[in-house]
C-alpha cells in the first residue's frame, strides 16, 4: 500500500471519527450535511454505485441514533404519516415474492427500508429551531454550490463547444444542458427546484434582517438561473407552481415582485449573456407542443404501457409485483421498449410515479401508497393551524408547498426514492413533534422562544 | 407513549415490543428461507444466460485491403465509400423476423423450446411459436453513447444459449452482408449504365475534334481566292480599259451621247462585278491561316480536347467504381467488430441460490418488523386496543 493509500485511508478514517463523534453529539448537524452529500451522490461512488458519501452518512446517523437510545435513553418517534407508510412497506416485501424480477425487487425494499429510515431519524432529530435553521443554511450553501458548478459548466461548454454548437443541438441535447454535480439535468433541476422552495418559504420569517433577505433572493437569482439552464420542464413548472402557492400567504406577497425579478434577471441573463438564448426560447415554446416531442411521448407510451401492463398483468388488485415494471413492459413490447426505457429513462419504472404503482401493486398498491401522503397533507393542515416558531413556520410552509409540487411532480418523474421528497415527510413529522408544538399557554405566540421544546436527551456515553 | 400524532418508544420499549413478537420476526424470515431454498433447489430450473458485445464495423476498413482495379492497373489502398454498419440498424436486424427466423431454423429451436407439440398440424405454426420464445429469451441493451450493442440469451441450457448468442451474430452479419450486396449490385448497374452513356458521349466528342483537325488541314480557302483573283485580274485590266475608253469620247465631241451611254452602263456592270469579287477576295482572305485564325483554332481544339480528358477521366472514375461495386457486391466482409464472443456460462444465471435466500430472509424480517411496529403502532393509539387504534388512526388521517 502505498503512503498516498494510508494518507487516504487514514483520512477517511479521521473523517468517520469526526463524524461519528459529531452525530452523537449533535446528529442534526449530520442531517444538515446530507443535504449537501445529496448533491455528490452522483459523484465519487465506489462499490457497485452504493457507497457514496450519502448513504455513508446515513449509516452514521444510523449508528449514531442508536447508541442515543442506548445510552442516552433517546426514545423513538414514529409520525403518523410514517406509521401509515409501514403497511406499504409490508405490501411491498409481500408482492416482492410474486415479482418477476425478485432480486431487483428484494433490493428496492430494502432501499425504500432505508429511505423510511431517513424520515424517522430526521423527524426525531430535528428539534430546535436552530437545527432548522442550520438545515436552511445547508439548503442554501448546497443550492448555492450546485448553481454556481451548473452556470460554470455551462459557459465552459459555450467556450468550448463553441455557442453555434450550442444553437445547433439546442435544449435537447443532453450535452448542452446544464448538470451540475448530477448525472442527469432534470435531477438537478429537480434538486434545484425543492431547495429554492424551501428558501423561498424562509423569506416568511418576520425576523429575518435586510441581510438574510438579500442573502437568500441572491441565492435564489443563482438558482433560478441554473435551473433555466438546466432546460427540466418539470423543475420550471415545479418552481411555477410553488410560487404561485406561495403567492397565496401574505408573508411572501411583497416578495412576488421580487420573484418575477429574479425569474426575468435570470431569463434576461441566459439570453444576453449565454448562447443558450435561442434553446430556451425553444424550450419555452415546446410548453404548447407537451406530448408531441421525444421525451413527451416517450412518457405517454410508458404511462399507457404501464395501464396496459395493470390492465392484463398478474391481478388487477395487487398488481405484478414490487419492481417487475421492467420486467412486464419487456414482456409486453418486446424488445425496442425494454432498449428505449434502459436507455432514455434510465430507470425501471415509468415516469408516472402512479401508473408504476399501480401496474406493480395494483389498486391495493396504490391505496397503501397514497394514504401516508395523505396522512402527511392532514397533519400538515392540523399543524397550519397551530402557533409556530418564525423558523418553524418557514420550514412548514415550505414542507407544504413542496409536498403539494412533488405531488404533482409524481405524474412526470419517478420519485419513490428521492431523497429531498423523504426529507419533506420527515420534517413534517419533526415539526409535528413535541419539540415544536405549542404549549398550553403559548397560543397564538409567535416567537422562537414559544416554541422552545423542553431539552432533548443527549448522549451520556 | 402514544399520542394523536405519533408513538413514542424507548429502546427498551422496542426490545420489549420485538421480545413479545419474537415469533413474528423469527417465523417469517426461517420460512421465507425455507420455502425459498426449496424453490430454487427443486422448483425453478436454472437458466443460463451468454451474451455477445458488438460495434459496428466500417466496411471500408476491410477492403480497403482488398487489391482492386484502378485506370487499368491491381494497385492496393483504394478506398471505398465508407459502408457503416450502424448497431442501431443491427438491433433492427436482430429484432426481425428474418434474423429471427434463421436462428431458429439453424439451431432447430422448435425442438428446443417444444413447440412442435404445440403446433402438431403447422410447421410454420411451430416456428412461429418457437420464434416467439426466442424473443423471450432474448435481450439486447445498446448504449448509444458507446455504441456497444449486448445480446443476452437466457435458456435452460448453457451450450444453447452460447450457441444462440452466437448465432444472432452470424445472422446479423449474413443480413447485414444481403443488404450492402444488395445496393453493390444496385450501383453496379447503375455504374455500368453510366459507363456506356460516357461512352458514347466519348466517342462523339472524339469525332468532332478529328473534323476540326481535318477542316483546318484543308486548302479550300486558299483554291477559291486563287480563282476570284484569277478573275478579278482580266476584269481589271477591262474596267481600265473601259475608262480610257470613256476619256476618249469625252474629248470627242463627235461621239453620240447613245455611245457614251451604252459605254457607262457597261462601266457600271463591271464595277459591281468587280466589288463583289472584292468582298468575296476579303471573306476568304479571313479563311486563310492567318495568326489570329490560328490561335482561335487552337482555343477550339483544346477545348475539345479538355472535354474529352474530363470525359475520359469521368468513364476511368465510373470505371473504378463500378469495380469497386463489383467487388463490393461478392466481398464476404465481416460487419460486426465483435468486443465479447459469447462463452458458454459455467453457472445458472438464476436462480442465485445464496443471494435469494438470503433476500427473501431479509425481506421477511423488514416486512415482519414493519408490521409488527405496525400493529404496535395501533394497540398505543388505542390504549391497548387495535381495534380502536385504527378507528382512531383512521380518524386521524
Amino acid at each position: 500500500m502505498s503512503i498516498g493509500q494510508l494518507l487516504l485511508l487514514a483520512g477517511a478514517g479521521l473523517g468517520g471519527l469526526g463524524a461519528g463523534l459529531l452525530a452523537l453529539r449533535q446528529p442534526a448537524v449530520l442531517v444538515a450535511l446530507s443535504v449537501l452529500t445529496i448533491s455528490l451522490d452522483y459523484k465519487g461512488r465506489l462499490g457497485e454505485g452504493f457507497i457514496t458519501a450519502n448513504n455513508l452518512l446515513k449509516v452514521v446517523l444510523i449508528g449514531a441514533f442508536l447508541v442515543q437510545m442506548l445510552c442516552g435513553g433517546r426514545r423513538l418517534r414514529l409520525p403518523i404519516h410514517l406509521i401509515w407508510f409501514l403497511p406499504y412497506l409490508v405490501f411491498a416485501a409481500i408482492s416482492s415474492y410474486y415479482s418477476a424480477d425478485f432480486l431487483q425487487a428484494g433490493f428496492y425494499v430494502v432501499r425504500l427500508t432505508l429511505v423510511w429510515i431517513y424520515a424517522v431519524l430526521v423527524a426525531n432529530l430535528i428539534e430546535r429551531e436552530w437545527q432548522l435553521s442550520l438545515l436552511l443554511l445547508a439548503m442554501a450553501a448546497t443550492a448555492l454550490f450546485v448553481s454556481v458548478t451548473a452556470h460554470m459548466q455551462t459557459l465552459n461548454i459555450a467556450a468550448l463547444a463553441g455557442a453555434e454548437l450550442v444553437q445547433k443541438q439546442g435544449p435537447d441535447a443532453g450535452s448542452v444542458r446544464a448538470l451540475g454535480t448530477f448525472w442527469d439535468a432534470n435531477a438537478l433541476g429537480g434538486f434545484l427546484g425543492v431547495l429554492s422552495l424551501f428558501l423561498t418559504a424562509g423569506l416568511a420569517r418576520a425576523n429575518l434582517g435586510w441581510i438574510g433577505r438579500t442573502a437568500i433572493l441572491c441565492v435564489l437569482g443563482v438558482a433560478f438561473g441554473a435551473v433555466l439552464l438546466s432546460f427540466s420542464r418539470s423543475a420550471w413548472l415545479m418552481i411555477g407552481l410553488g410560487m404561485l402557492l406561495f403567492a397565496r400567504e401574505r408573508r411572501l406577497r411583497p416578495y412576488v415582485g421580487w420573484f418575477l425579478a429574479l425569474g426575468l434577471g435570470g431569463a434576461l441573463y441566459v439570453l444576453i449573456a449565454t448562447p443558450y438564448g435561442q434553446a430556451l426560447t425553444a424550450r419555452v415554446l415546446s410548453f404548447g407542443e407537451l406530448g408531441q416531442d421525444y421525451s413527451g411521448r416517450f412518457r405517454w407510451y410508458l404511462a399507457l404501457s404501464g395501464l396496459q401492463i395493470w390492465s392484463d398483468g398478474m391481478h388487477w388488485l395487487w398488481g405484478s409485483g414490487f419492481h417487475s415494471f421492467g420486467e412486464q413492459i419487456w414482456r409486453h413490447w418486446y424488445p425496442l421498449a425494454t432498449h428505449d426505457m434502459m436507455y432514455h429513462s434510465g430507470t425501471n419504472m415509468s415516469h408516472t410515479l402512479l401508473v408504476t404503482l399501480l401496474a406493480e401493486g395494483g389498486l391495493l398498491g396504490v391505496l397503501l401508497f397514497v394514504v401516508p401522503f395523505v396522512a402527511a397533507l392532514r397533519v400538515l393542515g392540523r399543524l397550519r393551524r397551530q402557533p409556530h416558531g418564525e423558523v418553524g413556520g418557514s420550514v412548514l410552509l415550505g414542507c407544504q408547498v413542496v409536498l403539494v409540487v412533488k405531488l404533482v411532480d409524481t405524474f412526470f418523474n419517478p420519485l419513490m426514492y428521492d431523497n429531498l421528497l423523504w426529507l419533506t415527510l420527515g420534517l413534517i413529522g419533526a415539526i409535528a413533534g413535541p419539540a415544536f408544538s405549542p404549549r398550553p399557554g403559548d397560543i397564538g405566540a409567535r416567537s422562537n422562544r414559544a416554541a422552545l421544546p423542553i431539552d432533548p436527551p443527549t448522549a451520556r456515553c | 407513549m402514544a399520542s394523536g400524532f405519533q408513538v413514542d418508544s424507548s429502546l427498551l420499549d422496542l426490545l420489549n415490543l420485538f421480545r413479545r413478537r419474537v415469533a413474528w420476526l423469527i417465523w417469517p424470515p426461517v420460512i421465507a428461507s425455507l420455502v425459498s431454498f426449496l424453490v430454487v433447489q427443486f422448483v425453478v430450473a436454472p437458466r443460463y444466460e451468454s451474451h455477445a458485445s458488438i460495434l459496428p464495423q466500417q466496411i471500408s476498413e476491410v477492403t480497403a485491403k482488398q487489391p482492386v482495379l484502378e485506370r487499368g492497373a491491381f494497385l492496393r489502398g483504394f478506398s471505398f465509400r465508407d459502408v457503416t454498419t450502424r448497431n442501431s440498424t443491427n438491433m433492427e436486424l436482430m429484432v426481425s423476423d428474418r434474423v429471427r427466423r434463421g436462428v431458429v431454423e439453424n439451431l432447430d429451436l422448435v425442438a428446443f423450446f417444444g413447440t412442435a407439440g404445440r403446433h402438431p398440424a403447422s410447421a410454420e405454426g411451430a416456428t412461429q411459436a418457437a420464434m416467439e420464445a426466442l424473443a423471450q429469451a432474448t435481450r439486447f441493451e445498446l448504449s448509444l453513447q458507446l455504441q456497444v450493442l449486448t445480446v443476452r440469451v437466457t435458456t435452460r441450457d448453457p451450450e444453447t444459449s452460447a450457441r444462440i448468442a452466437a448465432a444472432y451474430l452470424t445472422q446479423t452479419n449474413a443480413a447485414n452482408l444481403d443488404r450492402i450486396h444488395a445496393y453493390a449490385k444496385q450501383r453496379v448497374d447503375f455504374f455500368a449504365e453510366r459507363l456506356a452513356e460516357v461512352k458514347q458521349q466519348v466517342a462523339a466528342l472524339g469525332a468532332q475534334i478529328g473534323t476540326q483537325v481535318q477542316r483546318s488541314r484543308s486548302a479550300a480557302p486558299e483554291r477559291e481566292l486563287e480563282i476570284a483573283y484569277g478573275f478579278l485580274a482580266p476584269l481589271q485590266q477591262r474596267l481600265l480599259d473601259l475608262h480610257l475608253q470613256q476619256d476618249r469620247l469625252g474629248r470627242d465631241q463627235a461621239a453620240g451621247s447613245a455611245e457614251r451611254l451604252a459605254l457607262a452602263a457597261e462601266i457600271r456592270v463591271f464595277e459591281s462585278f468587280l466589288a463583289d469579287i472584292d468582298s468575296l477576295a476579303e471573306a476568304r482572305q479571313g479563311l486563310l491561316p492567318t495568326p489570329r485564325n490560328s490561335q482561335l483554332a487552337a482555343l477550339e481544339r483544346a477545348q475539345l480536347e479538355r472535354d474529352l480528358d474530363l470525359l475520359q477521366a469521368l468513364e476511368a472514375s465510373l470505371l473504378e467504381s463500378r469495380e469497386a461495386a463489383r467487388l463490393e457486391a461478392i466481398l464476404d466482409v465481416e460487419t460486426l467488430t465483435i468486443l465479447d464472443r459469447p462463452i458458454v456460462a459455467a453457472e445458472p444465471t438464476w436462480p442465485r441460490k445464496r443471494m435469494t435466500v438470503l433476500l427473501a430472509s431479509v425481506i421477511a424480517l423488514i416486512g415482519s418488523a414493519a408490521g409488527v411496529t405496525f400493529v404496535d403502532a395501533l394497540a398505543r393509539l388505542g390504549a391497548g386496543s387495535p381495534a380502536l387504534g385504527w378507528r382512531r388512526l383512521l380518524g386521524e388521517t
